[in-house]
């Protein structure tokens, strides 16, 4: 898994790529953890690229959203499309989540 | 068709998943099964990770199979996981409620959703001391 992070104005775009599986899952928290102490608080996570997403990085995500709700900050996502938006709807967490088409119309709303 | 025997923890899940999605392709199995054969996969062998053993060491054997039914003509690819130890049925256990929200949501617990929503059958048995978990794709 590799992340691409581009700061805006008012959030930080990143961009994930490859497989969030059980093997991989930490290393978005040990990237969520980079945030906060980054001080960034409205993250657009932007999946459009990802491969492949499990239950474990279903669970890394919502430890990253409580901790970021934690500290008033917000976790947004963009690009979701076949088995990754499939995930999203089965799990509720295109429902309890601000999904945007684009991380540009993230950025915007 | 064939079998593959690794030991049950997490580092036998890349081996085990290119065993299963070559055989798969060696079936002619394209479109949208794959992709869900891999998550399928990679949520129950967690499973057996993390709560066959215990803490102890033990064995994980996936076998893949493929069934024709001439009286339908529909065919069926089904995934079998079998090991040997503590019961435990994932099928028994309890979804979580997903419409609650960020606060409210405990983390975990959607492996076994995906895998009910996922599948087109799934069942588990125990015989004598072997759990044995199968899950079938409709191709």
């Amino acid at each position: 898994m590799n992340f691409t992070d581009t700061k805006k104005s008012n959030a930080l775009v990143v961009n994930v790529t490859g497989r969030m599986d059980a093997i991989t899952a930490p290393e978005f928290d040990a990237q969520c953890q980079n945030w906060l102490d980054a001080g960034e608080t409205k993250v657009v996570v932007d999946l459009g690229d990802l491969e492949y997403i499990s239950s474990a990085g279903l669970r890394s995500i919502l430890a990253a959203a409580k901790r970021l709700k934690g500290s008033q900050g917000e976790l947004l996502f963009s690009g979701l499309s076949g088995m990754v938006e499939e995930v999203f709807n089965v799990s509720g967490f295109a429902a309890m989540f601000k999904i945007y088409k684009t991380s540009e119309e993230a950025l915007a709303g | 068709m064939s079998t593959i025997r690794a030991k049950a923890d997490l580092s036998s899940l890349p081996t085990i998943r290119d065993y299963v999605l070559s055989t798969a392709r060696q079936a002619g199995i394209t479109g949208e099964v794959p992709p869900k054969l891999d998550l399928v996969l990679e949520e129950v062998l967690v499973n057996v990770a993390s709560h066959a053993y215990g803490s102890g060491r033990g064995e994980v054997e996936v076998e893949c199979m493929v069934q024709d039914n001439p009286d339908s003509g529909s065919r069926t690819f089904c995934l079998e996981l079998r090991d040997w130890g503590t019961y435990f049925d994932p099928l028994e256990a309890d979804t979580p409620d997903t419409t609650a929200n960020i606060d409210e949501r405990p983390i975990g617990g959607l492996g076994l959703l995906l895998v009910t929503t996922l599948t087109d059958h799934c069942s588990y048995t125990r015989q004598g001391d072997m759990n044995i978990l199968t899950l079938c794709f409709n191709v």
